[in-house]
Formats: structure tokens, C-alpha cells, sequence
């Protein structure tokens, strides 16, 4: 665990700032130097509603930051693995932009706006805290011009800003390094479907959890299960097109300053780790793993072939292989793949337009009125390995 | 004049005047960089809610009167501002460049105008932030843009907050970027109109 300079008033040299290391508490006091280096009490000052050692504010405001890295970017839970599961196996097409999608997400799904509020208490009180003398000196270096001042401002006051600075760094980072917005897309109903499903029932679980928690001690590792749940749960809010921000969460109790407390713990005692393009890179490859297990390698059981006989309708398969050169000469990229995606609107509309077409177009609409193309791929998966791929 | 070392009761309350002039305006700038950071998010947000919007989402429109009225002010405020950077860009290469010739012909009225301005422009552009700009995706954009002309000018103008606002502008550049492809540009009716009647009498 990270030594803290633990506010002291035997060495203080000067009049200095310190503040409870609990985040969200607003106990900030000014610390003086002993008189004569021995003469005086409270030789280490407290907090006095958490009785805890008072740290130095401009050494503190760093570490929030640094909780609040840990907790933005963590890469344990770049995706939570029940619902990486349920996509997979589900959705194995959408997986690639879900997850696109999902870490385009996560620095606002995790909470990224809240970080301000409390940077913004910390600020706040620092300025009320500052000696006359302090202001004195200020005064001296400084000219009647308000910019002149604000650059007087050391100490504390450029950390301040340094660590603001540093916060943009990372997010600019993030969206320059790790998303493609030309890769991103809306994801399917079906999909928004489930992830509905999953972030209530996730929520219900965690909200419990917390009860659970605020009552008796648990450990730490298992703590952070479900504070990262209530942060998934945001990230998975934001691709739904909704606010991070549930009133389930609002309403448990749960604040942003408990969260980035918890998680500042998390990152002393190294169980989050920033996640890097690299992740992201392996996730990718395990679903271009399970594409080209469906796309190329794919042997459909008897059984299989005998249920879902429409699909494999020579007819339809010839129609397609015709609609991908003719998607291909005209310079599209997007070339349909087989799976949900089969029949587009498009494959549909250049069918309309194909001459003796009646009876694949009828085809077509029973396959997309029974949802069957996702059946289909569902049992391929459960009778095959794909899964384990 | 209050700053008379002669009178030392003067010069208390000269003090004691400073150091309440002094905190306000450490405060205010400290927290203009807690409101800044605030301010993006909210527009990264609104982004986010816009692309992974559904047809449920987007049923129940919250525009109310006075975000209509706030706009058309700002809508004249923005004008302002920017025939005052044209104005300033005109005598440079760049703007950057005008606005330091500025600081360094002391040019007071010209900046002090140039800040107010700025001010005003960044109160408003935290205002909307907060105003479910997903539903006015267009305009979304239009702040996007011109939040990153203001990091520009408060970039110049606050040395000691200028990498902070240099980095702002650089996410507002990457956002701009990300809304400009999502979405696509529109030509105004009128100009579809006059190019459709210009191919008729051409074509005719």
C-alpha cells in the first residue's frame, strides 16, 4: 500500500493544506507548524468525523485521479464475461460491434463526468483555506492583472489544473487509440433486447450486493465484482441509448465518491490494471475466430440440414452467391455474410428486381417471419464446437 | 485610494478586500476548469445517446420555450463572436497568432470584449450540454465546433490554464470529427432548389 505523506506538524515548514483522505469527505483544515518544532498539540492532525491521519491536498488530488484512471480503464472488466457469452453464442455476428461499441462506451458509462464534482469540492475548499500571508505573498508577485494572479497560483492550485489536464490526456487517448468511429454501428433489436434483460437482472443482483455489503465486511476482491456490475450496467446503458446513470443506483445509496473510493482501495492493492489495444485486439480475434469457424469451415449436421432445408435451398444459395458479385462490381464493402445479416433489405429489394423471383422472395419471407436464420445459427452452435472456439 | 501605506487601517482593509477579490477569482477560474470537463462529457454523452438512440428514445421531445429563446440568443451571440475573431484573424496568419498580438499590443478594449465574449459563450455552451442535445443533433454539432474556437481564445488568453484548454480543444476537435460522420451534412433546400432549376433551364 501506497506510504502517504502523513501530515505532520514536527516537520511542516510552512502553513500547508491537508485533507481527510476519505474521498467525498469535505474535512480540509490548515496545518501549522509547531512552534519551536515541539511546542503545541495535535502533532497529527485527524479527521475528525473519520479519525483517520489527514493527507496534503495537492499530493491527494493526484491519487484521485489515479482511482479514477484505475477505475475509467480497468481491464478485468473490459466485458463482463456472462454477457461476452451470451453475444458469443447468441449474436456471434454482432459480437465485433457490440464490443466496438461497448469500449467506445466505457469511459462515460463508468462515470467519467462525475469525476469533476469532486475535483471541484476539493478546489473549492483549498481557496477558502489560504492565509492571509499566503495571499501576501501571492499579492507581491503579483500585478493588478487577474492572469498574472491565477499564475501566482502554485502550489496546490497547478496541481489542480495539472491533474485536470491529465484526465483530458487519457480520454483524448482513448478515443484517438482504441475506437474506429467509422467502425461503429447501432446494434440490432435483438440485441437491445438482451442487454435490456441483462442490465435489470445485473442491477437487481448488485443493488442486493451493496446491501449486503454496507452490513458486514467482505473482501475486497469480491467487493469490486460488484461495483464493477453497477459500472458495466452503466456502460451497457449507454449503448442503449440512455443515460449511464439508473435510478436503481441513485436509489441504493451507492455515490460516485463511494465508487471512486472503492475503487482508489482496488488500485493500491493492484487488482485493476489499465487495459491496452492490445485486449482489445485479443477480443477482436476471438470473434474473427468464431466468424470464420461459421463462414469457411462450417459442416452442417443431417440433422440440421433436414430441419433448416429452406435455408439451404440451392436456389436461394445460388441467388446469393449472384447478389455478393453483384454487391462486389459495384464497389460495395459491405458484402452480406451468412448469418443474421443473410437477407437484407437489400438482398431483398435486388431480388424484387430479378426476373421469376416469386418463389425465393416467398422464401425469404417465411425465413425472416420465423426468425429463423438466428435459430438456425443458435443450434449450429449448440450441436457443433463453434462455442468453444 | 485604498492602498495607501501610510494608513495602516487602510491597508488592512485594502487586505482584507484582496483577499476576498482573490478567492473569488481563484474560485472562479478553478471551478470554469471542473465545469469544462463536465461540459465535454455531457456532449460526449449526448453523442453516445444520439448514435445508440431507438425509435423509443427519441418519442418524447423535451424541447421547451426557453431552450428555443436561449437559442436564438446565443444563435446572435455566436455571430458576434465570430465577426470578432474574423476581425482579429484578419491582421495575422492565424487566429492564434491575432489574439497574441493582441496581449502583446495591449490592446484592452479588443480583449477584454474578446473575453467577455468567450465567457458568455462558454456559460451558454455548459447550459446546452445540459439540455438533451441528442434531440438536435445538428445544433449538437454547430457547439462542437464552436467550443473549440473558444479553447482556442481562452487558450491564448489564460497562460496558466493553456495546456488545459489546448487538450479541451483537441477532445472537441475528435468529437467534431466523430458527429461530421455520423451525421452526414445536408444541403439547405433552398440551394437544392436553385441547382434543381439550374439543370432544368440548362437540360430545357
Amino acid at each position: 500500500m501506497k506510504a502517504y505523506n502523513k501530515v505532520t506538524r514536527k516537520t511542516l515548514g510552512e502553513d500547508r493544506i491537508a485533507i481527510c483522505p476519505k474521498f467525498g469527505c469535505e474535512s480540509i483544515t490548515r496545518v501549522k507548524p509547531l512552534k519551536f518544532g515541539f511546542l503545541g498539540f495535535g502533532k497529527y492532525p485527524k479527521c475528525k468525523k473519520h479519525h483517520i491521519p489527514l493527507v496534503y491536498v495537492d499530493e491527494r488530488i493526484g491519487d484521485f485521479v489515479d482511482a479514477a484512471l484505475a477505475c475509467l480503464f480497468d481491464r478485468a472488466r473490459l466485458l463482463p464475461n456472462d454477457l461476452l457469452k451470451i453475444i458469443s453464442t447468441k449474436f456471434p455476428m454482432d459480437l465485433k460491434t457490440f464490443l466496438q461499441g461497448w469500449i467506445y462506451c466505457i469511459t462515460v458509462g463508468r462515470g467519467a463526468r462525475i469525476v469533476s464534482h469532486y475535483m471541484d469540492s476539493i478546489s473549492n475548499v483549498y481557496l477558502k483555506q489560504l492565509t492571509k500571508k499566503q495571499i501576501k505573498n501571492l499579492k507581491k508577485e503579483s500585478q493588478s492583472n487577474i492572469n498574472r494572479i491565477s499564475q501566482a497560483i502554485k502550489n496546490g492550485m497547478n496541481e489542480i489544473t495539472n491533474q485536470y489536464t491529465r484526465l483530458l490526456k487519457h480520454l483524448r487517448t482513448h478515443s484517438e487509440v482504441l475506437i474506429e468511429p467509422d467502425q461503429l454501428k447501432p446494434l440490432s433489436n435483438d440485441l437491445r433486447k438482451v442487454l435490456l434483460a441483462w442490465q435489470k437482472i445485473t442491477l437487481k443482483e448488485s443493488v442486493i450486493l451493496h446491501t449486503v455489503e454496507s452490513k458486514c465486511e467482505i473482501p475486497l476482491a469480491e467487493t469490486k465484482t460488484y461495483y464493477d456490475q453497477i459500472l458495466n450496467v452503466g456502460v451497457c446503458r449507454c449503448l442503449l441509448g440512455y443515460s449511464p446513470e439508473s435510478r436503481e443506483v441513485q436509489k441504493s445509496g451507492l455515490t460516485a465518491f463511494d465508487r471512486f473510493s472503492a475503487y482508489y482501495d482496488f488500485y493500491l492493492e493492484e487488482l485493476t490494471e489499465k487495459f491496452t489495444k492490445s485486449d482489445i485486439e485479443g477480443l477482436i480475434q476471438i470473434n474473427n475466430n468464431i466468424q470464420e469457424s461459421i463462414n469457411k469451415d462450417i459442416k452442417i449436421p443431417e440433422l440440421l440440414k433436414k430441419k433448416y432445408h429452406f435455408l439451404l435451398n440451392p436456389k436461394l444459395i445460388t441467388a446469393f452467391n449472384q447478389y455478393i458479385k453483384h454487391s462486389k462490381n459495384l464497389g460495395e464493402n459491405k458484402s452480406p455474410n451468412f448469418g443474421t445479416r443473410y437477407i437484407t433489405k437489400d438482398f431483398k429489394n435486388w431480388l424484387d428486381n430479378k426476373e421469376n423471383s416469386q418463389e425465393l422472395q416467398k422464401i425469404c419471407n417465411s425465413i425472416i417471419k420465423r426468425n429463423e436464420i438466428k435459430n438456425f445459427i443458435i443450434d449450429l452452435i449448440q450441436t457443433t464446437n463453434l462455442n468453444q472456439t | 485610494m485604498l492602498n495607501n501605506p501610510e494608513d495602516p487601517y487602510l491597508e488592512l482593509e485594502s487586505e482584507e478586500l484582496f483577499l476576498e477579490w482573490y478567492k473569488i477569482e481563484g474560485v472562479r477560474n478553478i471551478t470554469e476548469l471542473s465545469r469544462q470537463v463536465r461540459t465535454l462529457l455531457n456532449y460526449k454523452t449526448e453523442t453516445i445517446k444520439y448514435r445508440f438512440r431507438s425509435n423509443e428514445n427519441t418519442s418524447i421531445n423535451q424541447t421547451n420555450t426557453k431552450f428555443l429563446n436561449l437559442k436564438q440568443k446565443f444563435e446572435s451571440l455566436t455571430l458576434k463572436f465570430i465577426i470578432l475573431l474574423r476581425g482579429i484573424k484578419e491582421t495575422a496568419r492565424t487566429l492564434e497568432e491575432g489574439i497574441q498580438s493582441l496581449l502583446f499590443h495591449s490592446e484592452k478594449s479588443r480583449l477584454k470584449m474578446l473575453e467577455e465574449i468567450t465567457d458568455q459563450i462558454f456559460v451558454q455552451i455548459h447550459y446546452f450540454s445540459e439540455e438533451n442535445l441528442h434531440d438536435h443533433p445538428v445544433f449538437l454539432r454547430l457547439l462542437v465546433k464552436l467550443t473549440q474556437e473558444a479553447c482556442l481564445v481562452k487558450k491564448c488568453i489564460i497562460t496558466q490554464s493553456s495546456k488545459f484548454f489546448e487538450e479541451l480543444g483537441k477532445n472537441y476537435f475528435n468529437l467534431e470529427k466523430e458527429l461530421n460522420i455520423l451525421i452526414p451534412y445536408k444541403k439547405p433546400e433552398e440551394k437544392i432548389m436553385k441547382e434543381k432549376l439550374y439543370i432544368e433551364v440548362f437540360t430545357s
